[in-house]
């Protein structure tokens, strides 16, 4: 028996045959995520096939199966909702194990009580959020991808939804967790208000993109829901600049709405150019108990009408555009068919900064990009969450791929892109990543992004993953390239 | 050899849910929907941009006409920016065409009769009237012969087009003389290419070529007197159970009567 | 008023709905319907066309240029002395409805859901917004119509025996210069039974093997648009406002969002159950019983069951 077979009739002895998958369409889909879906829609795979794709029912399983890679030295790709964007779902050595966690699919408890949820790993957000809604609450959770993404892949990832400056990121809703480590040790992190018992041990869980940890069950808090005390506003403008300035005034005047985006003229094009041709768009959605939500809706209005630059516009707009903005898997569908019949394909590189840096860095970003990238169709940005600190950017670029193969693609455009973008933002003093993670091709500049603080991340490796089994590749480079 | 394609800017539809209110002007509220290109009439234009880049470039002319107002500029834009030399738009600030595809093909027609096109192509009906008699409408007004339910353009010697045609289950390929109307159905080919930004850039200061509305005889046109919202609802029953177990269940709540009438 | 109603005789299955269509407009226009059938010759042998009952019009033509069509169709028209025309649904319809309107210089509307006489006046309605919202006409006595009635629950009615006149036949026109047929016209399963996928099916192959259920078991088989346009299915699968409009006893609806543009295509049927596993879905209001659930959890067993039931047919 070789390798590969002695693997997956190890997986099959720990899972049950029935969750061992070896189809080959299923492996060449498991080796890339978004970041490479232009090779994907193509069925080019670059990297090298999983041995397999392993279901796990449970936390015990889980813990096998990483015991035995751990003793094996087998590469494990941890993975529920397959949604992220950065490569960190990527394969990238021989023989891995996928380790998909999305049949742990059980919503285990809604306790109205304590204003807690707990979930199992493979939980998809839109199922949570129904199912607690119809008990009048909301997690406050809401990325683009919540139609699919899972509840152990967005904690991992240090995710963030379009609420996040009423409900913070998923670091400010996770309460407990139950993860797994590469030498099986099971660790359950309690749900509790708060605590000062030693460092913050959520925080090792959180973010760290399938390296030190398998994620088997998440507790997050609950808020109640009152949508019929939201309130939205939308205003059109010039000049990106301005609204970036205007986003600071609310924050640092202490207003928190649920939304707070600003996009500019380009990106915006793509979502309002029926009421906004050549605009930048500016909205708030305020949300909450009745009063709570007028008034900070009401304050908003106020800082607003001491801008003459800003033209409201109509409300219905707004809700409109952002009752339709969520990714389903059929809307995935769509942009598969449109990639291949135009060839024109859409990515996106998330950066925060503060306040005294954004400006910069857009201006510089959007300058860079468009004289030094070539067959560019869209360049432009939005930022979508802000905090009293500083805002993030969410660049959004659009390309034709030409005179090159699927596989080539990354390197001829979006890699240089990234490089940019990840660049400018740490010399101006920003994040070259806001939310989507590091994942396997923003290692390149992970030193830069932490710089003395680098020697903390890598420890926390050395610790938990002695082995280096964990999802080679992700967070730091991979046998130190970069 | 000169081609013409016509396209059709209306509200994305698919994003309206429930909310739809008749308006004074027999027709119902969009305004805040998002525009797009009719996705037929994008089939058109995508696959005149083919059939360009399979003939050699300076031997077509490509045009684009549309009626509409400011909102269609953004389209012309993009248009010129892919290489179509003229971008006309009759202007109708006032929304008569909705219903009145008559007077979108006269205007067309009187565009054409002055600037004479080998070949017209444009898709089989839009929103919001979903008529589909424009292509037969500018065919009749020019004495074109037309050609409906194309599927494929396949090429092009400067004195005919050949496509393929789906008629009723046949697929049939084609050669017509010039000059035509092309109307083009359920092309596979659906999406539009997209302008790069030097290529928009290039055009930055190009304008669109602008023309009025012409009526024709208003004795033939036909306007609707009423329009109401459809509401088709059944009585839903909604499994409680998953799998196998909701089979029966729906077998046992109304689905096996269905099967034992059939 | 003197009705023509105009078929594009392709099949058995167009002319039986023809039949149907005719019946129903006779009662609502309360007037004599004669009917022309327009079709190529080796189509037109296998057509039995007595069903229609009254006078029946062929015309054979060697290809279905309906601009050609109209200019022969025309001439009858006016020597016959029809002061209206209805054109039955079918792939070109529409268009060839515009084109005689357009001879005639009469006002026309396609696609027409209902037509009928109230007080002289002619009364009708159509679909519009992508079968949204429905829009009232009145048109005066001399029209030309193309049509979409709904006929689900029509019963044939015993008809008099029809007298089968053949007109002059309608030639190749000099604009196409050459013709070669692709693809021949397959026979349409008629069954009580619908299947019809949509973009929750996630891949091409999984459309592919509910077709080969659906075909296995005798029923019919379609798609919606988008599942279409991606190359999952066949154009001439498309169900809705675009492609075929169904009347089954049952549709199983797998998939589906509840798009009004595909509804229309299967809102006539008897029953309908779909399966979906968005509890939100459009489609839920639309049909009589949903499974919420994961459509690979449920189609092995309901095919199965489904299978059993057939045998017993």
């Amino acid at each position: 028996m070789n390798r590969r077979e002695e693997i997956v009739e190890k997986m099959k002895q720990i899972v049950g045959v029935e969750n061992v998958v070896t189809d080959k369409e299923v492996l060449e889909d498991a080796t890339h995520d978004r970041f490479r879906k232009y090779e994907g829609y193509h069925k080019v795979y670059t990297n090298p096939l999983p041995a397999a794709v392993v279901f796990v029912n449970n936390a015990e399983e889980v813990s096998s199966v990483l015991r035995y890679c751990n003793a094996k030295k087998i590469n494990v790709v941890p993975r529920t909702g397959h949604s992220a964007t950065e490569g960190g779902l990527e394969t990238i050595v021989e023989n891995s194990v996928v380790l998909d966690g999305s049949h742990m699919n059980k919503i285990l408890d809604i306790d109205e009580v304590n204003m807690q949820a707990t979930a199992e790993c493979g939980v998809v957000l839109e199922d949570l959020e129904n199912a607690v809604r119809k008990l009048g609450y909301t997690t406050g959770h809401s990325p683009q991808s919540k139609p699919i993404a899972q509840m152990g892949g967005l904690a991992a990832t240090r995710s963030i939804g379009q609420f996040s400056t009423l409900y913070g990121g998923i670091e400010d809703m996770l309460a407990g967790v139950e993860t797994v480590f590469p030498d099986g040790t099971i660790c359950d992190i309690k749900a509790v208000p708060r605590r000062s018992a030693g460092p913050d041990i959520r925080h090792i869980v959180l973010g760290n993109e399938g390296t030190t940890n398998f994620i088997t069950k998440v507790t997050v808090k609950l808020w109640r829901y009152y949508p019929e005390f939201h309130e939205c506003m939308g205003y059109i403008l010039d000049d990106m600049h301005d609204g970036l300035k205007i986003m600071r005034e609310v924050m640092v005047e202490g207003y928190r709405p649920s939304v707070a985006r600003l996009y500019d003229a380009e990106d915006g094009k793509e979502h309002f150019s029926h009421f906004a041709a050549g605009k930048c768009v500016l909205l708030f959605v305020t949300e909450g108990p009745e009063l709570i939500s007028h008034a900070t809706a009401e304050g908003i209005r106020k800082i607003m009408a001491n801008h003459p630059e800003c033209e409201q516009v109509e409300t219905k707009l707004i809700e409109t555009w952002f009752a339709n903005l969520n990714w389903d898997a059929a809307r995935i569908e769509e942009e598969r068919k449109e990639v291949l019949e135009t060839n024109n394909v859409c990515c996106t590189t998330e950066i925060s900064a503060p306040w005294s840096a954004v400006h910069e860095i857009y201006d510089v970003c959007v300058k860079r990009i468009v004289e030094e990238i070539p067959d560019i169709t869209v360049f432009g940005a939005h930022a979508s969450h802000c905090y009293p600190n500083g805002i993030n950017l969410y660049f959004v670029y659009w390309y034709n791929v030409v005179d090159c193969t699927p596989e080539q693609e990354i390197t001829k455009y979006h890699l240089p892109i990234k490089k940019i973008i990840c660049e400018e933002t740490i010399k101006a003093g920003g994040s070259m990543c806001h939310h989507h993670g590091v994942g396997k091709h923003r290692v390149h500049w992970v030193d830069q992004e932490h710089g003395s603080a680098l020697y903390m991340v890598k420890k926390l490796k050395e610790a938990f993953d002695p082995n280096g089994i964990m999802n080679i590749g992700t967070i730091l480079p991979y046998k130190g390239e970069k | 050899m000169r081609l013409l394609a016509s396209f059709k800017i209306c509200p994305n539809l698919e994003l309206l849910k429930e909310d739809i209110v008749v308006t004074e002007k027999m027709g119902i509220d969009t305004h805040f929907l998002p525009n797009i290109i009719n996705c037929y009439d994008e089939s058109a234009l995508e696959l005149v941009l083919r059939l360009r880049d399979k003939t050699e470039n300076d031997a077509i002319e490509l045009s684009a006409f549309t009626a509409g107002n400011e909102q269609t500029e953004l389209t012309l834009k993009s248009l010129r920016a892919l290489g179509f030399t003229h971008t006309i738009r009759a202007r109708d600030n006032q929304k008569e065409i909705d219903f009145h595809p008559e007077i979108v093909a006269e205007s067309l027609a009187s565009y054409v009769k002055k600037n004479p096109q080998d070949c017209i192509i444009l898709g089989k009906e839009a929103p919001v009237g979903n008529h589909g008699i424009m292509a037969q409408l500018v065919a009749e007004k020019l004495h074109y012969p037309s050609v409906s339910s194309v599927i494929d353009i396949v090429e092009t010697d400067q004195k005919s087009v050949t496509v393929v045609v789906s008629d009723e289950g046949r697929m049939q390929k084609q050669t017509i003389k010039f000059p035509c109307v092309i109307c083009v159905g359920n092309a596979v080919i659906s999406k539009l290419r997209v302008a790069t930004l030097r290529e928009r850039m290039a055009v930055s200061k190009t304008e669109s070529e602008y023309t009025s509305l012409n009526y024709p005889n208003r004795r033939y046109m036909v306007e609707p007197e009423k329009l109401h919202p459809i509401v088709i609802r059944r009585n839903c029953y909604q499994s409680q159970k998953s799998g196998e177990e909701a089979i029966y269940d729906v077998l046992q709540n109304g689905l096996q009567k269905v099967l034992e009438q059939i | 008023m003197r009705i023509l109603f105009v078929v594009h005789g392709i099949n058995q299955k167009g002319i039986k709905m023809a039949q149907k269509k005719k019946q129903m407009l006779s009662e609502q226009m309360n007037c004599v319907i004669d009917s022309c059938i327009y079709a190529e010759k080796k189509e037109m042998e296998g057509l039995r066309l007595e069903s229609l009952g009254g006078q029946v019009y062929t015309l054979p033509v060697t290809i279905s240029a309906t601009d050609m069509i109209a200019r022969y169709l025309f001439k009858f028209i006016k020597k016959m002395q029809y002061t209206a025309v209805v054109v039955a649904d079918g792939g070109q319809a529409g268009e060839l409805a515009v084109q005689l309107a357009q001879l005639l210089e009469v006002q026309c509307v396609t696609a027409v859901t209902e037509l009928s006489l109230n007080k002289e006046r002619v009364f009708l309605k159509k679909m519009v917004y992508n079968n949204m919202v429905c829009a009232d006409y009145h048109l005066p006595e001399e029209f030309v119509i193309s049509e979409k009635f709904a006929v689900g629950n029509v019963v044939n009615k015993q008809v008099e025996v029809s007298e089968i006149i053949e007109l002059e036949p309608c030639n190749v026109p000099d604009y196409i210069l050459d013709n070669i047929i692709l693809e021949e016209r397959t026979q349409q399963m008629v069954s009580p039974i619908l299947i019809a996928v949509g973009m929750g099916i996630q891949s091409k192959e999984e459309v592919s093997k509910i077709r080969e259920y659906a075909s296995d078991c005798g029923f019919s088989f379609g798609v919606s648009r988008p599942v279409a346009m991606r190359g999952w299915g066949d154009i001439r699968e498309i169900i809705g406002v675009s492609g075929e409009i169904y009347a089954p006893q049952l549709t199983i609806a797998i998939g589906i969002s509840g798009a009004a543009a595909f509804m229309i295509g299967i809102e006539q049927s008897n029953y309908i159950l779909s399966i979906n596993s968005n509890p939100d879905a459009m489609i839920t209001k639309l049909s009589d019983s949903i499974i919420v659930d994961e459509y690979q959890h449920v189609l092995p067993k309901l095919f199965e069951y489904l299978k059993q039931w057939r045998k017993t047919q």
